[in-house]
């Protein structure tokens, strides 16, 4: 009994005696904190993985004191029981290497009912490896007025953004193999540089390190393209050989010539160009993906003789006109009526062509009796196709050839 | 219970080697609901006292089913695994189901008919279907008790035995922890018979203290009180025990599932009547007619007429009316009954219940019947009629009839499957689990009942769910569709719900979609779906590209705590009391032998003052107590003495032979009929069925014999026409007219109707017919005699590939892998008033160096900045662009998804209506680098513009088919802005290096205003779209061919390829 109320009547006493001291005490860190007799002992400033000491004077014998470091995170509490005599320090030493968190932290004193609280400052150490680095866009066009920026964030072991006012060298390597150097200091935990595009494609590489951290800290190198601009003008090459063939199936190539920007770069593969056709027959649009800055086009050729015209275009630039012309690809068109006991037959064929071969199966036969159109294939170069009884006057048309042909009225009708 | 007899022992073995046998074998695996029921159970498995699920519609309670099956599952599964738990639990229901049949017939017949009852259930082809085909274990479950609660109800109310009442309630107790329904309606069905008929005989039984001397011979209006005094003493204490037992009924009821009761009060149900076969009429429909009522009904069909008439004249007529009526209720739509009885509620249940508790309820008559087949008067007659062979052949045809029925209802889905091949879900799990695919919901498709399996074995989460009375969201609630992966069977309202979570994914955060029907390809890959190829087991996985992960933290709505703490004690503590109830029940112990007759208070004095009323005048007429007249109609007692009479052998013989010719006869004509030659139209409506069933051979063998190509040639012809109709269509419709155009030939048309999962694609043939031999045949078509001309072609192409993660890791990608998005262009934007819809149109350039996979989105807002509708630009549009590569789109807002302010009609399609709140419009483009559909082998090769339409041909250029095509049509007005965006799937395929014709409607433009609403473009920058001078900066898209239409305004005409092969 006598012993608590002794110390109940220090406890008040120190309550009192701090109160009072406090009104006219500075703030001269490092000085202890006091409150209730214990007086408290941090530093201002601690590295990232370091201990941060606290040293608590005098301490209470037998009590107990929870001493807690919160640094935004979780807190991190210690429980200590004292068992040294009066008089001698208390230290505890929390360990930064497993709460190596920078910023600012508070430390708090507790014991029974009284309670002390001091600011530090937790800084980040040196750079280390790897250090964070993002690039961005991943193209730019050439000429144009597009940047790409790279920003770099140096890290401490404990993953904290270093102080700022750490240098930063840059190396850019660029693709016509000119390098150059760059410093760059760190500032609001980044730092940062820009790039323009340059005028040839290609690929510029940028490397980093920190030099001086004691490790030289760096990154996986860094690349940004610079590709193919805007497109000045678009050329279709001439076909050289003869003519093609009007039949309708034949593939015919053409190509345009290399497509390059303003800078002389060709255009990236996989760029899509058009073609479009102007025909003795129809139109035609074709798309095709350049590579190395040529599209290649697979053209059908018209089921009618004549010329055709061809425009290529990429984006708003178009190319002047490409005419090709297309000759006949039928040589002769026989065809006669004949009457069997089925009725009327006209018998088309053997169609050829003028390498003397059957024009393909399936070509397009048109017969054109009593005002209706019939599409007929033909097969070998021939085909069948049953007239009307009453048919007086045919018309033939294949492959843009026609040929009319009366029906005799000599020639027996028989019916069915 | 007295000693078990020797067919209730029979019945119990038989079911546990005819049912179990079965249900071991696997049959629960093709049935509807038991996978339902096993996903509920593994929720219970994985957290016992949990009340809301995660994994089905973004999360749902489970206070909404009475989880006594579940918890019952979840418990045995922690031995022996989830099926082995279902079919344990489904075994002991049908055990105890057996046994409550008996119990239950023993109110109503003599023990022997109570057994041939129990013998009856278990070949009852009822059973079966509910059993191996619906797989209702609830059903059941709670039946089973409610039989076996039964007998105590009537003794504790008969005769006053308080622990029966105890007894009773538990039992009920049960009944409701496995389903509430069964309590609810079988307290009308099963327990209102057994006590009306109680009291009836109760009313006609005097009482210890009445003086049988006092029998009236006739009543007048002295005697007429008095005697209704003597009847209403007698029923007292009955009567007040019922109303006794009537709170505990309640209780039962509600108390067990409280937390239910609270949820469907709180939370009502807002879906929309689901369509289900058990309400359709049945004669216009037969297969439904015969899977929801004659097979369930069974041979107890035949039994009705003797039930209700035995039951009837044997003062069991409440047990009769109720069989009535649920025969009726079970007709379903078949006559107006039931919708007038049951009212909305019609449109609610499910209407099998009712016929398969009639068929339960009809089973102690049916054991009367076998008792009187066996050695009573139907054997008597069926003796005299035709002798011993007579009764023999009758008793095993009979018996025959009812186990073949029986084995071939429950294995009915072997040879008409309701549900997919069985699905190994191994692997999808597999898939699910790895790269931390769970933290996106996926969406199965073709997988039946099913998906509830998959579900069970994944923590991962769906948008869509096997439940369908727990949805909210409004996408579905708003439509009939039972499931989205089975949104075919619902035509265009279910592929346009299921539409809606495709074209808008990223709302629910859905990235992948297993597919097991290849059906869906043309959808899934119009809208941006990208195939990842199939899985081990055959499904197909497809994903979809720039989705947003799940947040790490869902939202729940489970209940209170004391609420969730009751859902997991009390049923199963009901369950458990009750199987400790009825165990105890068979020992030979009497417990608590107490009775009351509750005649105290103001009932005795009730019972007083109705005894003094029930004392006759002095003067009245006096009758014989012992006689007892016996009421039968004059045709009844006829009937029986006909039946009863003596028949001589000749007559005997000469029935049994006339007999038998009537059946030859109606075989010859059935067969006659089947085999008679058909009319042309139905040979081509047969020939399509087979086309679209691809039944080949039948299909071939109806084309003309002396022109059709070999076998083997014309199954060639058929396989290379590929394409939208050709592979991924059903027949929908098919409607003929015949023209005879000679003695031997005729043309039908045939207007057919496909549903494709894009749309309806009808079509109209001339198909020519010859008759030969008396049949008629189809002309077979000609072959496509084309060829292309080019043995080996050769094709430069560019390919990319998208490394993804370049380091081999589980974590998550590090940013170095993570490609940005590709540069675009907003060209132009604008909205549209549509006929009354807002829509909105633009034209995207990729402006990027790598091909890019577009999302568009456009969000209308009012003056306030709030958003009316969100929605995405779905399959008007190229997805893919590739460097400098163009393409118009077209935004609709389609129903639920696209907002929160719309009323439709789910059977329709009904969009959002332009409204004047529109104040200003947002387009945002994005996209995400890909490797994947950048197939641009298609050419337009000639093109014709007419008033109505747009004709041409597309030449596929590339060394790939193109399984599905689509022609974008883009309308521009005089200004050179984008008037309109249209679409049309061509229905074949192109095969390489080959040309194919088209021919597109034209869009009517005459109902389309620009409008003046401002619209903001978001893109690789901010850009204000309406007011700047497009028609100098929009340029053509160089891959559209630029024509003129009849307006000399320009009309842009694009192919892709939006399927290949």
């Amino acid at each position: 009994m006598r012993g608590e109320l002794r110390t109940l009547l220090v406890v008040l006493a120190c309550v009192t005696v701090a109160t009072l001291s406090s009104a006219c005490a500075g703030a001269e860190p490092p000085a202890p904190i006091s409150l209730g007799g214990i007086e408290v002992e941090v530093a201002d400033q601690t590295v990232a993985g370091d201990p941060l000491v606290i040293r608590v004077s005098d301490p209470l014998p037998l009590s107990t004191y929870e001493i807690t470091l919160d640094d935004g995170h979780a807190p991190d509490r210690t429980v200590i029981t004292t068992s040294a005599e009066p008089g001698s320090a208390l230290l505890v030493a929390f360990d930064t290497h497993h709460r190596p968190f920078s910023g600012r932290a508070v430390v708090t004193v507790r014991t029974g009912r009284s309670l002390t609280t001091h600011q530090t400052e937790i800084l980040p150490s040196e750079a280390v490896d790897p250090v964070d680095v993002f690039v961005g866009p991943r193209t730019l066009p050439a000429g144009s007025d597009q940047l790409a920026m790279l920003v770099v964030v140096p890290t401490d072991a404990a993953g904290n953004p270093v102080a700022a006012g750490t240098d930063v060298e840059l190396h850019e390597t660029r693709p016509d193999r000119s390098t150059s150097t760059a410093t760059v200091e760190t500032n609001g935990l980044l730092g940062f540089e820009t790039f323009g595009p340059g005028t040839l494609a290609g690929t510029t590489r940028l490397g980093l390190e920190v030099p001086d951290a004691p490790s030289s800290p760096s990154a996986d190198e860094r690349t940004f393209l610079t590709v193919a601009g805007r497109v000045e003008s678009l050329t279709l090459e001439t076909p050289t050989g003869p003519n093609g063939l009007a039949d309708g199936r034949s593939l015919h190539t053409v190509r345009t010539e290399p497509i390059v920007d303003v800078h002389g770069n060709p255009l990236p593969d996989g760029t899509q160009v058009a073609l479009s056709i102007d025909g003795p027959d129809t139109v035609r649009h074709l798309t095709a993906s350049t590579i190395d800055g040529v599209a290649e086009f697979f053209i059908e050729a018209p089921v009618v003789p004549g010329r055709s015209t061809l425009t290529a275009r990429v984006e708003s630039t178009m190319s002047d006109p490409l005419e090709i012309d297309f000759d006949s690809a039928v040589v002769d068109l026989p065809a006669e009526v004949r009457a069997t006991d089925d009725g009327l037959i006209l018998a088309i064929g053997r169609v050829r062509s003028p390498t003397g071969a059957y024009v393909a199966d399936g070509t397009a036969a048109t017969v054109h009796v009593d005002g209706q159109n019939q599409v007929v294939p033909l097969e070998r170069g021939a085909a069948l196709f049953e007239l009307p009884a009453d048919a007086s006057l045919v018309e033939i048309e294949v492959l843009g050839n026609r040929r009319t042909i009366p029906v005799p009225p000599t020639v027996e009708r028989g019916g069915r | 219970m007295s000693a078990v007899p020797t067919r209730l022992r029979l019945a119990l073995g038989l079911t546990v080697l005819f049912h179990g046998s079965l249900l071991v074998n696997g049959t629960f695996r093709s049935t509807y609901d038991a996978y339902v029921h096993i996903f509920l159970g593994d929720h219970y498995a994985r957290d016992w006292f949990s009340t809301w699920d995660q994994r089905w519609y973004t999360g749902f309670t489970t206070t909404s089913y009475p989880p006594g099956t579940h918890q019952a599952i979840a418990a045995f599964s922690k031995l022996v695994g989830l099926e082995a738990a279902f079919v344990i639990v489904q075994i002991c229901a049908l055990l105890l189901l057996t046994i409550g049949v008996y119990r239950f017939s023993r109110l109503w017949v003599d023990d022997e008919a109570a057994a041939n009852a129990s013998l009856l259930l278990v070949v009852s082809s009822a059973i079966a279907e509910t059993v191996h085909l619906f797989g209702q274990l609830p059903t059941t479950f709670a039946l089973a008790f409610l039989l076996n609660a039964l007998p105590f109800i009537r003794s504790w109310v008969f005769d006053g035995r308080i622990v029966d009442l105890a007894k009773g309630t538990v039992v009920l107790a049960a009944c409701t922890a496995g389903h509430h329904v069964t309590t609810l309606f079988g307290s009308v069905f099963f327990l209102g018979p057994v006590l009306v008929a109680g009291l009836l005989h109760q009313s006609r039984t005097p009482l210890p203290d009445e003086d049988e001397s006092t029998a009236v011979g006739a009543v007048d209006r002295r005697t007429l009180a008095p005697l209704i005094a003597r009847r209403i003493r007698r029923i007292l204490p009955a009567v007040a025990r019922g109303a006794v037992l009537g709170p505990c009924i309640l209780g039962a009821l509600v108390i067990v599932v409280l937390p239910y009761w609270l949820w469907s009060s709180s939370d009502p149900i807002v879906q929309i009547p689901i369509p289900h076969g058990s309400r359709a009429n049945f004669l216009a429909d037969l297969n439904i007619g015969l899977i929801f009522f004659f097979l369930p009904w069974g041979l107890m069909l035949l039994a009705i007429p003797y039930a209700l008439v035995r039951a009837t004249f044997d003062k069991k007529w409440p047990l009769a009316a109720s069989i009535l009526l649920l025969f009726v209720l079970g007709t379903g739509g078949t006559t107006p009954v039931p919708k007038l009885l049951l009212g909305p509620a019609f449109d609610i249940l499910t209407l099998d219940r009712f016929t398969f508790w009639g068929a339960i309820q009809i089973l102690p008559l049916g054991g009367l019947l076998v008792t009187s087949l066996e050695r009573g008067s139907l054997a008597q007659w069926l003796r005299r009629t035709g002798g011993r062979p007579l009764l023999r052949g009758v008793q095993v045809s009979l018996m025959s009839a009812m186990v073949i029925l029986a084995i071939f209802t429950a294995s009915l889905s072997k040879f008409r499957p309701f549900q997919p091949d069985r699905i190994d879900t191994a692997p999808i799990v597999a898939f699910i689990e790895k790269d931390q695919h769970e933290r996106w919901r996926f969406l199965t498709l073709g997988f039946g009942d099913q998906m509830a399996w998959l579900s069970a074995q994944t923590t991962a989460t769906q948008v869509d769910g096997n439940y369908h009375s727990v949805r909210r969201l409004p996408e579905l609630t708003s439509t009939s569709v039972e499931r989205l992966e089975g949104a075919k069977y619902r035509g265009i309202s279910g592929l346009g719900s299921l539409q809606q979570f495709l074209e808008v994914p990223e709302k629910y955060h859905l990235k992948f979609v297993f597919s097991n029907d290849a059906f869906y390809d043309p959808l899934l890959a119009s809208l941006g779906w990208r195939n990842l190829g199939p899985l081990e087991n055959g499904i197909e996985v497809w994903e979809r590209a720039d989705i947003e992960p799940l947040p790490a933290t869902l939202p729940t709505r489970e209940v209170p705590p004391w609420q969730r703490v009751m859902w997991g004690t009390v049923p199963p503590t009901a369950i458990l009391s009750a199987v400790i109830v009825l165990g105890a029940s068979t020992l030979p112990i009497t417990v608590w032998p107490f009775r009351t007759s509750l005649l105290f208070g103001p009932i005795r004095r009730l019972d007083q003052r109705l005894k003094r009323w029930a004392t006759l005048p002095p003067d009245a007429q006096l009758g014989n107590a012992g006689l007892r007249v016996r009421w039968r109609p004059r045709v009844l007692m006829r009937t029986r003495r006909w039946i009863g009479r003596e028949v001589e052998m000749t007559t005997r013989r000469r029935r049994l032979a006339f007999s038998g010719l009537m059946i030859v006869g109606l075989v010859v004509i059935s067969t006659r009929e089947a085999t008679a030659p058909a009319a042309p139209e139905l040979v081509v409506e047969a020939y399509y069925d087979d086309l679209d069933f691809r039944r080949w051979r039948d299909a071939y063998d109806r084309l003309d014999p002396e022109t059709r190509p070999g076998y083997e040639l014309w199954r060639l012809q058929q396989s290379v026409n590929g394409g939208l109709l050709a592979s991924f269509a059903k027949l929908d419709q098919i409607d003929t007219s015949t023209r005879l155009t000679g003695d031997d030939t005729a043309v039908v048309r045939t207007e057919l109707r496909y549903l494709t999962s894009l749309e309806w694609y009808p079509s109209v043939e001339d198909v020519e017919l010859v008759r030969r031999d008396g049949g008629w045949f189809v002309i077979a078509d000609e072959p496509d005699l084309d060829i292309p001309p080019d043995q080996l072609a050769r094709r430069p192409d560019v390919d990319f590939l998208v490394q993804g993660r370049r380091r081999v890791t589980s974590e998550t990608s590090e940013l170095t892998d993570i490609q940005d998005r590709p540069e675009l262009r907003l060209d132009d934007a604008r909205l549209l008033n549509a006929n009354g819809r807002p829509v909105v149109v633009g034209s995207v350039t990729n402006i990027d160096v790598d091909p890019a996979d577009l999302t568009i989105t456009a969000i209308l807002r009012d003056q306030d900045g709030n958003q009316l509708a969100r929605y995405n630009a779905t399959d008007h549009l190229r997805r893919t662009l590739l460097p400098r590569e163009s393409t118009s789109f077209r935004i609709d807002f389609e129903q639920v998804a696209a907002g929160t302010k719309v009323d439709f009609d789910p059977l329709d399609f009904s969009p959002l209506e332009f409204s004047d709140e529109i104040a200003s419009v947002e387009v945002y483009a994005r996209a995400a680098v890909t490797s994947d559909g950048l197939f641009r082998g298609l050419q337009l090769n000639g093109l014709t513009v007419r008033d109505d339409a747009i004709e041409g041909r597309v030449r596929n250029d590339g060394t790939d088919e193109v399984v599905v095509p689509m022609a974008l049509v883009t309308h521009y007005d005089a200004d050179g802005r984008i008037a309109w965006v249209d679409r049309t799937y061509l229905a074949d395929a192109v095969r390489p290096q080959r040309n194919q014709p088209f021919d597109l409607d034209r869009a009517d433009l005459s109902r389309i205003e620009p409008t003046t609403v401002a619209v903001r473009g978001y893109a690789s920058v901010v850009d204000d779209l309406v007011g700047s001078d497009r028609s100098t900066t929009t340029s053509t898209a160089p891959e559209a061919l630029a024509l003129q239409d009849g307006t000399r305004n320009r009309v842009d005409v694009t192919v892709i390829s939006v399927l290949v092969n």
